[in-house]
């Protein structure tokens, strides 16, 4: 881990001004998603809550990926990476401080989630909100890396921003999949194609697990599935991170 | 680029333009056309609106049901729409949540005042699975089909059925005239005698947890509304009320 790789991407951030472009958008979310609860016949707090929380989820993972992609792309193109690369650093020690650079933003969302939902009904907080923003959290620093990853891999920012947006798609997604599956309605082609979808699942992870905004409403159910949708983002957190550095090791600067 | 050729682009420009006006003029006073109410998403899809997240999803649904037809500055009549597909689109909401009180309200106290009252069938249908739960106040939504299937749809067969699914169902706080129910669905049906034997059922059952005043409102009941007065007059319980 190096200090000075991880106060170059924290200042990338600030000099891009993300932290201010997240407090407008998800000031706006926020608004929108406030506006739309106050025309439901009742229940609008839970509307609020529920609208809100699903909104500034998306607009965070949105804003994280695109920052990164763009942030790595430039790095890459503008040859600063290269120049960090000629010092003396090793490239493991470059893959760390990024992905932990990343994650500390990554962390900050979280953070600024957990204020924003504080801040819109205090007296609706509870265990549920804290899992919630935890679970979400995780799911950030996740595609994250995932970014990281992608934007050093693919040689387009644009394709690079659409591919961490179908992967996460993907993953929030797998578990309706999943259950079809299972359901064992299909035959011929479509078991094969059943096969093939189970093979991809084992690189995806299950974000439909995480940050479920029912805890929102109806507080949190102690349930094991969340222990092993996290397990499971951990160690695909390892391979990413490894498949960077595999990346990085056969790039030639 | 010389004068004559820029000449060129400006006519052409214009000619656009005019063009343009001439679709406008066509165009503007149309607006988009409501196809009803929109069939139900398959299994795969149900969630796509949050994105695998069921209770992003039932919010979703729920505000586009509760808006539905009356946007964009139209407003369509409860009778126009398309109630069988709006049963389904309730059911799903079951599915997706069945504890939140927001579709059995839109359902019950929005949709169910539809101007033409034969086709609320599909709806009480969606009442009746909301509200069979022993949970909470859930039974209310039961209690509400049965109003809907008795003097909206006028369908006594129906109500009957219900209301004997609200008398059967375990929850110690619900209030003794959704108890009753089933007593006052077969008084209209003209079934006194087994109007009679139900009510009093629920008096020696539950007579003495209940209040005296609600013991003497069923009591009152069964003399003024089951029994006919030569019988109420020979009735020991009504003969006591009279005295």
């Amino acid at each position: 881990m190096n200090t000075q790789l991880i106060s170059y991407v924290w200042t990338a951030a600030i000099r891009d001004r993300l932290i201010l472009s997240a407090v407008i958008v998800l000031a706006l979310g926020l608004s929108l998603s406030v506006f739309l609860a106050s025309s439901a016949l009742t229940e609008k707090d839970q509307f609020a809550s529920v609208l809100s929380a699903g909104g500034i989820r998306l607009i965070s993972v949105l804003t994280l990926i695109v920052f990164t992609v763009f942030f790595v792309r430039k790095s890459i193109e503008s040859k600063d990476i290269e120049l960090l690369l000629s010092r003396p650093f090793k490239r493991t020690d470059f893959i760390i401080s990024y992905a932990i650079a990343f994650s500390a933003i990554a962390v900050l969302f979280g953070i600024a989630n957990g204020i924003a939902l504080f801040l819109m009904g205090p007296h609706l907080f509870g265990l549920g909100h804290v899992v919630w923003v935890l679970s979400v959290t995780l799911e950030y620093i996740l595609l994250i890396n995932v970014a990281f990853l992608f934007g050093m891999m693919l040689s387009s920012a644009a394709s690079a921003v659409m591919a961490v947006v179908g992967f996460y798609i993907l993953s929030r997604m797998m578990g309706q999949l999943l259950g079809v599956i299972e359901a064992k309605t299909a035959h011929g082609v479509w078991k094969g194609l059943e096969y093939i979808m189970q093979m991809i699942s084992i690189l995806t992870p299950r974000l439909d697990l995480m940050g479920q905004t029912s805890w929102l409403i109806y507080g949190f159910e102690n349930s094991t599935d969340i222990i092993w949708a996290i397990a499971q983002c951990g160690v695909l957190l390892l391979i990413i991170l490894t498949i960077a550095f595999i990346d990085l090791t056969k790039k030639q600067f | 680029m010389s004068e004559t050729s820029t000449l060129h682009y400006y006519i052409c420009l214009a000619v656009l333009i005019i063009i343009a006006i001439g679709f406008w003029s066509k165009t503007h006073t149309i607006q988009a056309r409501w196809s009803n109410v929109p069939p139900i998403p398959n299994d795969i899809s149900i969630a796509s609106p949050g994105l695998g997240d069921t209770q992003f999803a039932y919010r979703s649904y729920g505000l586009m049901l509760q808006n539905l037809g009356n946007t964009g500055g139209r407003f369509t009549p409860l009778k126009d729409y398309n109630f069988e597909e709006l049963g389904k689109w309730f059911t799903i909401q079951h599915a997706l949540d069945p504890i939140s009180d927001f579709t059995p309200v839109i359902a019950g106290y929005y949709f169910a005042a539809s101007q033409d009252a034969n086709k609320l069938r599909p709806l009480i249908n969606y009442l009746a699975i909301a509200g069979n739960s022993s949970q909470g106040e859930k039974w209310r939504w039961l209690a509400r089909a049965v109003f809907l299937a008795r003097f909206r749809l006028e369908d006594l067969d129906l109500a009957l059925n219900l209301a004997r699914k609200l008398n059967a169902l375990e929850n110690p706080d619900m209030p003794m005239w959704a108890k009753q129910m089933p007593v006052n669905v077969l008084n209209q049906r003209g079934e006194k005698q087994a109007a009679l034997e139900l009510m009093m059922g629920i008096l020696q059952s539950s007579g003495d947890k209940i209040h005296p005043n609600e013991v003497n409102a069923m009591v009152d009941y069964i003399c003024d509304q089951i029994l006919i007065p030569e019988d109420a007059m020979n009735a020991e319980l009504c003969h006591n009320r009279v005295e």
